[in-house]
């Protein structure tokens, strides 16, 4: 099957090694993975900030870039949730979605979702073990999760790997705090949220923290290294991938 | 004057919502049988729905005693003497409230008239017996009104409420209670628990202004 | 007590609730942010409070929980939408029934005419149970000049009276105090000894409001619904004060607003399945009240006259305008409120109104004025926790943004335009966006000192690296590796 890889901006920016293990495992799974160079950025930050004309404009760019009928795979939640319910809502009722919109909405997947649901793979027919990986992991839901009708569901699917120990997060359905421009502009109260899932990571005393989505792992990275606690947050590919030795643990080097 | 400002203030909202007066309103259609409780597929129904009456009813914090309909004034009694409650108001149907009386009179309790100012059912009377019109099976709720044959103090001012209620009268759901014109008295009140509050950090206090316990005599026959 | 012509006034000198000119959550989220036992305080209830809803939502109606909420949300979306149909039909009914109907355009005609009633009757004390309507129109200070004693009878209410201070939070309105000030308060204003016991404090208060029952000339409440079909008011409690303000004294004044009726009892019961439920955790309220009229000829007890007024201030506004109608379907049960993380860390006061969290970020700019507070509509992560909380279904975020719209329009600072401006420079091809992207990743360096995390950022996102710091981008792009392994492209 052939999909076309989705990198938002942050990923591509902060996280690449996060995305190219979305890349890596997609290929493990049989797709064949191509990535429209084009791409930029969904127009999440400006339809957020309510500068609807420039989003729809980043919309429609990134529906050209990605026209076709293949599947659009993407690594984080937040950006599928502006894709998929945000960019249609954008062009006012469904009469007036131009068709390419309502195509780049209908064919994109967050990584989870799109294993789950698009490819129907359980956990155990990807991974026996946790092999090289973390087999203690605590999770993150990022609250996009929540429009992608998700944000239980991807939990329960990381719970169901075998071997892999879960720990769900004292209060894990509050918000890390991140929200794009919120947490600069509100610092002190983004800040505190942040704190509040650090808190609750140290808790848990989970090695390793798994997140889906790059705004979330930069805002709780930042929040843990200033604290001083040392724990690594990775992307949900990037443990598949070392569970199954396609990429090694060590820190990327930024 | 007061026909020209109603009709200003109701224009405004008119304009709002680009209707004018009169227009007709598609009626809306939507499945209110949704919030229905599920009750168990088999066994006796009056039966499944006294036992998820009382469950509910218990799950709030009434407490419920079940009798058949000839024990009711004794059940009553009964449960006052073991409460040490010597002074009640009875504001209920005439036929059951002839009963307790007499049940009252002869376990020295004292029953005081329906008529009486608050600040003597403050100091005087220690619990109000009503008879409930209907009850809710899904809520655990039972009816209580303000009309002519039942006070709205009875069942509020007294620390204790001891509440009546026929079998036949539970319902399963609020979807099931009737409400048609002739049966809507000028205060119908569900009473779901006894009176509560949390506001002082969040302590669960019962018996605010309301009465702190309700009895209910659940009868059957 | 203090003079109730002086409003409570909050840690910026200005009233608590509706401050004057413009209003910024972000002074008063940042003083409450240090005060531990308020952030302790709101964080237990609010969280004790948002899992109960999920846990009793979910025993009651399984998987349907969506489904229903979706259906009640479409039940309040329809009366709105047809609001001027089903208030006519209410009134017709209601009189039918005695109640003396009055409409209030605005918030001065509503105190207007609750104050010419209170003198009609010659009132002096009047109880009063709780309404947020009244807390927006400042009712109580007017009742008082006019020479009307009024007494708050919710204990939170009055304990918040007593103590010159103001409700925030929708169903539990003083969340942000504890015992200590209660305490404090009833030696002060009661002359009571000193007993920091619930349970006893509870005593005190209910002493004290009883003696007001019994004297009081005139009973004020809210209203929760109003049944079309029966001209019926609905008001939903758990003391029983309620019950008194609307039985005790002969007259019964109920001040509304023209947002919460419903079609027919019908849709009533299927509400009122989800109110207590999302508010406390309750199958339903202590005490649900349908009242139907006055006392009618025969009745044992009960005020001889009931009002109703209807009070519109500001909602027809919200009405016109199809993106925020929706908003008016809100049933006041607080879930959105204990969901919601900037509520819990702001805290009720920092948000000037006395609707807060996200369903007051929404409708306190759309019934006070976008310009007086620009700051609410952005104080929010968009996580979506509220409208995943409510049980009428309000998309919530989708109007925060829709807000954010309007003031990017009218003001929006400079250095935000020019930030989006240049975010959609680089994003509109993928030459800018490299370019951009390593302009951006250069000068973070710069400030880095060549450290990998900035520790103290300047500018806008001095506001990030106040409490976090800043990792930077890594030195090669997800695209610049996919392109180094020759993966396939197009």
């Amino acid at each position: 099957m052939r999909i076309l890889l989705f990198i938002p901006c942050l990923a591509d920016q902060f996280a690449p090694k996060a995305a190219e293990a979305t890349a890596l495992l997609l290929e493990h799974l049989g797709c064949e993975v191509i990535f429209p160079e084009g791409q930029t950025c969904c127009g999440q930050a400006h339809r957020n900030s309510g500068d609807e004309e420039a989003a729809r404009a980043m919309v429609l760019r990134m529906a050209r870039i990605f026209e076709g009928d293949e599947w659009i795979v993407t690594p984080s939640g937040s950006c599928a949730a502006m894709i998929t319910r945000h960019a249609v809502e954008l062009f006012g009722s469904e009469s007036v979605v131009p068709a390419q919109v309502q195509s780049l909405a209908r064919r994109t997947r967050e990584l989870v979702q799109f294993i789950e649901e698009e490819l129907g793979l359980a956990p155990d027919e990807i991974v026996g073990d946790p092999g090289n990986a973390a087999s203690v992991v605590a999770w993150h839901p990022s609250c996009h999760l929540r429009e992608l009708n998700r944000f239980d569901a991807s939990g329960r699917f990381l719970e169901s790997i075998p071997g892999l120990e879960v720990k769900r997060l004292r209060q894990e359905e509050q918000c890390c705090g991140f929200g794009g421009t919120f947490a600069s502009k509100f610092g002190a109260i983004s800040g505190a949220l942040a704190e509040d899932r650090c808190a609750a990571l140290e808790e848990s005393d989970a090695p390793v923290l798994l997140c889906n989505d790059t705004g979330c792992t930069i805002n709780i990275e930042g929040r843990l290294s200033r604290r001083g606690t040392p724990v690594e947050i990775q992307h949900v590919a990037e443990w598949f991938c070392q569970a199954l030795g396609l990429q090694s643990r060590e820190q990327d080097t930024r | 004057m007061k026909g020209t400002a109603r009709n200003i203030f109701l224009d405004r909202i008119r304009a709002a919502l680009g209707r004018s007066p009169g227009q007709s309103v598609e009626p809306l259609v939507v499945d209110h049988d949704m919030v229905r409780p599920s009750l168990p597929g088999s066994g006796d129904e009056r039966e499944n729905l006294r036992a998820l009456f009382v469950d509910r009813a218990r799950a709030v914090g009434m407490d419920v005693l079940i009798c058949p309909r000839a024990e009711v004034a004794k059940v009553a009694a009964n449960f006052l003497t073991e409460a040490a409650i010597t002074s009640v108001q009875i504001s209920s149907d005439p036929i059951i409230e002839q009963e307790l009386v007499e049940k009252m009179n002869e376990s020295s309790i004292r029953v005081a008239g329906e008529d009486v100012e608050l600040d003597v059912m403050y100091q005087e009377i220690e619990c109000g017996i009503t008879m409930a019109k209907a009850a809710v099976a899904s809520t655990g709720s039972v009816v209580v009104t303000g009309s002519d044959q039942e006070s709205r103090l009875t069942s509020l001012v007294p620390p204790n409420h001891l509440v009546l209620l026929a079998d036949s009268r539970i319902v399963e759901d609020l979807l099931d209670l009737s409400t048609s014109p002739e049966d809507l008295p000028s205060c119908m009140t569900l009473v779901t628990g006894p009176s509560k509050t949390a506001d002082i950090e969040g302590v669960l206090i019962t018996g605010v202004h309301g009465p702190g316990r309700v009895q209910i005599v659940l009868f059957h026959g | 007590m203090k003079d109730p012509a002086t409003p409570p006034t909050s840690v910026d000198g200005e009233p608590i609730l509706f401050p004057r000119g413009v209003h910024d959550i972000r002074p008063r989220a940042q003083q409450f942010l240090e005060d531990e036992s308020l952030q302790s305080a709101v964080r237990e209830a609010t969280t004790l409070k948002d899992q109960a809803r999920r846990d009793v939502l979910k025993e009651a109606f399984g998987d349907d929980v969506d489904q229903i909420r979706s259906i009640a949300g479409e039940i309040k979306r329809h009366t709105i939408d047809h609001l001027d149909h089903y208030i006519e039909t209410w009134i017709e009914r209601a009189e039918a029934a005695g109640t003396r109907v009055h409409l209030a355009s605005d918030h001065q005609e509503a105190n207007r005419i609750v104050v010419e009633i209170a003198r009609e009757k010659n009132a002096k004390l009047c109880v009063k149970s709780k309404s947020m309507v009244t807390e927006e129109t400042h009712l109580l200070p007017q009742l008082e000049a006019a020479g009307v004693e009024t007494v708050e009878t919710d204990l939170g209410e009055f304990i918040i009276q007593i103590d010159d201070d103001a409700p925030s939070h929708i169903v539990m309105p003083m969340i942000h105090k504890d015992r200590k000030s209660v305490a404090r308060a009833f030696v002060r204003e009661l002359g009571a000894e000193y007993t920091e016991e619930p349970e006893q404090l509870t005593r005190i208060a209910r002493e004290h409001l009883r003696e007001k029952y019994r004297r009081a000339d005139l009973g004020i409440s809210g209203g929760n619904f109003l049944v079309a079909e029966s001209g019926s008011l609905v008001l939903c409690t758990n003391e029983g004060n309620g019950r008194f303000c609307t039985s005790a004294p002969p007259t019964h004044i109920a001040v509304v607003g023209i947002e919460k009726l419903v079609p027919a009892f019908k849709d009533l019961w299927f509400l009122l399945h989800l109110l207590a439920r999302s508010a406390t955790g309750q199958p339903l309220t202590c005490y649900t009240q349908v009242l139907t009229g006055p006392r009618r000829p025969d009745d044992l007890d009960g005020p001889e006259e009931m009002h109703v007024v209807l009070v519109d201030a500001g909602r027809t506004r919200i009405l016109a305008d199809p993106q925020f109608r929706e908003s008016l379907g809100c049933i006041r049960c607080g879930a959105c409120l204990n969901a919601c993380p900037v509520y819990r860390k702001a805290t009720g006061h920092a948000y000037g109104s006395v609707y807060s969290g996200p369903i007051g970020a929404v409708i306190t700019p759309l019934l006070q004025g976008l310009d007086r507070n620009p700051t609410l509509p952005e104080a929010s992560s968009l996580c979506g926790a509220c409208y995943e909380a409510c049980p009428v279904n309000i998309d919530l975020p989708r109007m925060l943004v829709a807000l954010r719209r309007k003031t990017r329009k009218r003001r929006g600072t400079t250095g935000e335009r020019m930030a989006l401006w240049g975010m959609r420079m680089a994003f509109s091809s993928d030459r800018y966006y490299r370019i951009a992207a390593t302009i951006h990743r250069y000068l973070l360096r710069c400030f880095s000192g060549g450290s990998d995390r900035l520790r103290s950022a300047p500018g806008p996102l001095s506001g990030w690296t106040r409490d976090r710091d800043l990792i930077l981008p890594a030195s090669r792009s997800f695209r610049k590796r996919w392109r180094d392994r020759g993966g396939a492209v197009r």
